[in-house]
């Protein structure tokens, strides 16, 4: 913002210009400059500005000379359901009278002024006049003036809401002449004097209003804008009980808002919208009983919120002709949102034929309000927009449909569209669901969307949250019936439902991750085509990873029958609450160092991923609990947890640990070894008809500080090469120890990349690897024969493609992923089980 | 024509600072300093060292590192342009920026006179009096009962 500034005043430079005593300055406020200090002080709100008065003599001299005044009265609150600091408003009045009275600079570019500001109270508790501060407007009038006395404002923003206004004391008319002005935004209960207030802003690029008292006719917005031959950025708020007419022309105008709620529901007489120019429109408000609406050849985006049909209007067919008048001025977007009643009367045979053709659209999203159905509609929309990407439905059902309409609208999912529409075959790659409730009207709808869309890429289902917290899971078999097959992720807590299919083979997916894992992006379980298994998420843990939003979906396995009655984690048993609570204290101190929870999780429900290799050649399946944190006690990592190596005293050397020896002896079983990130407790298991111990092994060493980080590179080689499977989600990690650690580089060349997260053991020494966000870059198979070759090349996605055609009907659901892999990755070897040394340091 | 303006482009500038170091530089990356645009136009001879006299070099190469970063144009979006701006503000002890803003507002180079002037009222803002005389070390210049006056009549400032 350019500030007119007195000429620059050197004085004080010179003074300074001696080095040494530069080095002596110590206050480093005062000595700044004054037009320097004057612009730091005029980017604070004036009470802070104020506040340093106190500080030293020419700290006050600026408040005065400040070039922005911005004052508002929070956070006292006069409403009378919430009252706050009333007592404190007289104070405030005297502050805003000695600031105006000792202002000296002759320049002010930006007046803020807030009195009864609280907006948000205003409309929630629907505050009356007794909830505004008792302040005479013809204090607030005199407040407004000072700012238009003096040179170049440039920006004037008033919220001002006063108990008792008052005719005798209106809006300064010097505001709507103000030659400077650039930004005005008003929201005000002041009258404007209609009679002698002329319209002259000829620089004001933007104009925020919020006009519900000084409206009248409309006319008064209309001849506003009309006097502003710059005027870029609009928005019209305003809560009436009629409007007769709202006209806004103005070829300049790029970005238009207009929010009218009216008190009876009544429609606007007439709307005129002229502005040929327009980038971005906003429309919330009833259908007018009469409009004219000019093209809009340059619009980007449109969103159009129909609150209210006309009334008086005795068929849908007029409200259907306004709707198609309105998008007929559309057609060039690329993001359009159609909400409220839009569609409500678009239900008619023949409408593809009216709808006019979206060249551009990528971006559709559909309401439909009232008791309506689809199949016309979504028909239509399909075909008009030939290069749709994305299609959002706020939500697909909300209120019941007459049988009769239903049954059609069935019928029609089922029979389908005689041509698929070109956007269906070659653009539509995203759908979002928003607001499930998952009845057999909206799977129909799904399943008619996935037989459509050929080269669909993410289906989004977001769950209805309120009615019905435990709306029944949508069987896969359901969705099966589409002939393509399809599995849902599941999550009870209005989070993602997220599609896998056969011919996408990296769809992205909810966070579903093994034990350890703490990745954050899906891949690895969708990286397999033809892989399929079904999840149930029963908890949506939030969270903060390195400031970042980093929230997990928690699963179970919905296939498997240990976990699949599981609804909600509290369904759990016990047991597994101890575990779970070791989990929380790893994953929060090391998992996450450095990182926070969200405060509110310690003290509501933490929950937390726990491994649990339900059958060993199947998958990792994931199981939760709730945790408290007042109970989060540390119980059960000391009964199964065991440290294999400790560090010598000096910390030069990793030697065997008694302790662990002795834990391994006590194991009867086979032992089969998982390197993973993180840290697991040792579980039985069934292993081709053996009881296992299965161990994990840490792979993440000590961690701690003043440690030598080659503890760290050894301990996380020792563990890969000891174990059958490694998981880890950091390849640059793994990569790194590569260049440092002869060991590991040896072996990480030999092992097999999986692309699944999967622990299969026996099969052979596997190594997960995971580059983030690029799963086509995330492996190369190697059998152990390729020793030699290079590590780096990456997977050819048709060829996996090929090799899974013609196979997928012997695979159907994850029970034959054993075979899947064995064809896959095997090369004739048969699981082989065997025991390695398990390995488990301690994590200090 | 064109081969007069590639000539104007790769012009270097030199520029030494108060206590003697010379910094070679861009002639597009001086000219973002008007002080320096108005001197060049009176001078005659542009080989020879442009003071810049109450800067010294380790201030004034910090202030060639923001002029060069916005003499690039095109090459960062103005989201990565923001960014390196910030990061670049926050590397900053007070001390330094309390000599880049005089620095800035001397050579009258008005994104970073902006940039410091924005980073400092940050500092102050949300900050109690008694914490802003300690961050900046403001000398109190009042006696008690003077300090007690300007708080009285403006109790509303000193609240919350």
């Amino acid at each position: 913002m350019d500030m007119p500034l007195n000429p620059c005043t050197t004085s004080i430079l010179h003074d300074n210009t001696d080095s040494k005593r530069l080095l002596r300055v110590v206050d480093r406020l005062s000595n700044i400059p004054d037009e320097v200090l004057i612009r730091i002080m005029s980017l604070l709100p004036t009470k802070d500005v104020a506040a340093t008065c106190v500080l030293s003599k020419k700290l006050m001299r600026v408040l005065c000379l400040i070039t922005t005044l911005d004052i508002d009265d929070s956070p006292i609150s006069h409403c009378v359901h919430f009252p706050n600091k009333i007592h404190k408003f007289p104070s405030f009045v005297t502050f805003v009278n000695n600031v105006l009275q000792a202002h000296r600079s002759q320049y002010l570019t930006r007046f803020s002024l807030g009195v009864g500001s609280d907006m948000l109270r205003r409309y929630i508790y629907r505050c009356t006049k007794h909830c505004l501060p008792d302040v005479k407007p013809v204090l607030i009038c005199s407040w407004i003036s000072l700012p238009l006395t003096c040179c170049g404002l440039k920006e004037l923003d008033l919220c001002i809401h006063v108990r008792e206004p008052d005719d005798g004391h209106p809006l300064p008319p010097e505001i709507f002449t103000c030659q400077t002005l650039e930004v005005l935004k008003l929201d005000v209960n002041l009258p404007v004097d209609r009679v002698s207030t002329t319209f002259h802003l000829p620089l004001l690029k933007l104009l925020h209003l919020r006009v519900s008292h000084i409206y009248g006719d409309g006319s008064f917005v209309s001849s506003l804008v009309s006097s502003c031959p710059l005027l870029e950025d609009l928005m019209v708020e305003a809560l009436l009980d009629h409007v007769q007419s709202i006209i806004i022309s103005s070829p300049s105008l790029r970005i238009f808002l207009l929010k009218i709620y009216t008190v009876e529901c009544d429609n606007t007489d007439f709307l005129c919208l002229d502005t040929p120019n327009l980038e971005y429109l906003h429309y919330n408000s009833n259908l007018a009983v009469q409009q004219s609406i000019t093209n809009m050849d340059r619009l980007i985006q449109a969103s159009i919120n129909i609150c209210d049909l006309i009334r008086s209007a005795h068929s849908y067919q007029d409200c259907r002709q306004q709707i198609l008048g309105i998008m007929r001025c559309l057609t060039n977007v690329d993001n359009l949102k159609l909400l409220g009643s839009c569609l409500k009367p678009f239900n008619v045979d023949g409408l593809k034929d009216q709808l006019p053709m979206f060249r551009n659209l990528k971006y559709l999203e559909l309401g439909n309000r009232g008791y309506n159905c689809w199949e016309r509609v979504l028909e239509a929309f399909l075909i008009c927009s030939p290069v749709l990407e994305t299609l959002v439905f706020p939500e697909l059902l909300i209120e019941r449909a007459a049988e009769q309409r239903v049954h059609l609208e069935q019928q029609f999912c089922k029979r389908g569209l005689a041509i698929v529409p070109p956007c269906c075959k070659f653009h539509l790659r995203r759908i979002v669901i928003k607001n499930f409730y998952g009845n057999e009207r909206e799977i129909g709808l799904i399943q008619f969307l996935l037989k459509h869309a050929l080269v669909l890429e993410e289906l989004l289902i977001s769950q209805f949250e309120g009615l019905y917290p435990h709306f029944p899971i949508v069987d896969k078999s359901e969705i099966r019936e589409t002939g393509r097959e399809f599995d849902l992720f599941f999550s009870e807590l209005f989070t993602h439902i997220i599609l896998v299919s056969s011919p996408v083979p990296f769809a992205r997916t909810v966070i579903l991750y093994p034990y350890g894992c703490a990745c954050t992006d899906a891949g690895a379980y969708t990286s397999i085509p033809g892989s399929f298994f079904q999840a149930r998420a029963i908890k949506l843990m939030l969270m903060i990873d390195q400031g970042e939003k980093d929230d997990k979906i928690i699963a179970v396995c919905a296939d498997d029958p240990e976990f699949r009655h599981y609804m909600e984690l509290n369904e759990c048993p016990p047991h597994r609450l101890a575990g779970i609570r070791c989990f929380l204290l790893r994953l929060m101190c090391m998992l996450f160092r450095g990182s926070l929870f969200d405060d509110s999780l310690l003290h509501e429900n933490i929950c937390l991923l726990k491994p649990n290799v339900s059958s060993l050649h199947t998958n990792i399946c994931l199981l939760i609990e709730e945790c408290h944190s007042d109970d989060n006690t540390d119980i059960g990592l000391c009964l199964y947890r065991f440290p294999i190596e400790e560090a010598d005293p000096g910390h030069t050397k990793l030697r065997l640990s008694m302790e662990g020896l002795e834990a391994i002896k006590r194991i009867t079983t086979p032992i089969s070894a998982v390197a993973v990130y993180g840290c697991g407790e040792p579980v039985e298991k069934m292993v081709g008809g053996v009881k296992t111990s299965v161990l994990y092994l840490d792979t993440e060493g000590f961690e701690s500080i003043g440690k030598s980080n080659v503890y760290d590179d050894w301990i996380f080689a020792l563990t890969t090469v000891m174990s059958y499977v490694l998981i880890h989600n950091l390849p640059a990690t793994v990569q790194g120890l590569k260049d440092g650690c002869s060991i590991v580089s040896g072996f990480v060349k030999s092992f097999k990349l999986m692309f699944v997260v999967e622990a299969v053991f026996g099969i052979d020494r596997e190594v997960i690897l995971r580059k983030s966000n690029s799963p086509s870059t995330l492996v190369s198979i190697r059998g152990r024969d390729d020793i030699d070759e290079e590590a780096e090349d990456e997977v050819d996605v048709e060829e996996l493609e090929q090799r899974l055609q013609g196979r997928s009907n012997l695979f159907v659901g994850y029970q034959n992923l054993i075979q899947r892999n064995q064809l896959l990755f095997g090369d004739g070897n048969a699981p082989t089980g065997g025991v390695a040394l398990p390995f488990i340091p301690v994590q200090v | 024509m064109a081969s007069t303006s590639t000539s104007t482009l790769s012009r270097k500038l030199i520029l030494k600072s108060s206590d003697g170091e010379k910094f070679e530089v861009d002639e597009n990356v001086a000219m973002q300093s008007q002080t320096i645009k108005h001197m060049i136009e009176d001078l005659d001879d542009i080989n020879s060292p442009i003071p810049v006299s109450i800067v010294t070099g380790t201030i004034l190469s910090k202030v060639i590192e923001y002029c060069k970063k916005h003499a690039t144009e095109d090459s960062d979006s103005d989201e990565q342009l923001k960014q390196w701006d910030k990061e670049y503000a926050n590397n900053m002890d007070l001390n330094t920026l309390y000599y880049l803003l005089l620095a800035a507002n001397y050579m009258e180079i008005k994104g970073l006179l902006e940039l410091i002037t924005q980073c400092v009222a940050d500092m102050i803002k949300g900050k109690s009096p008694e914490e802003i005389r300690a961050h900046f070390n403001i000398k109190n210049d009042f006696t008690p009962q003077e300090e007690a006056n300007i708080r009285n009549e403006n109790p509303w400032a000193f609240e919350n």
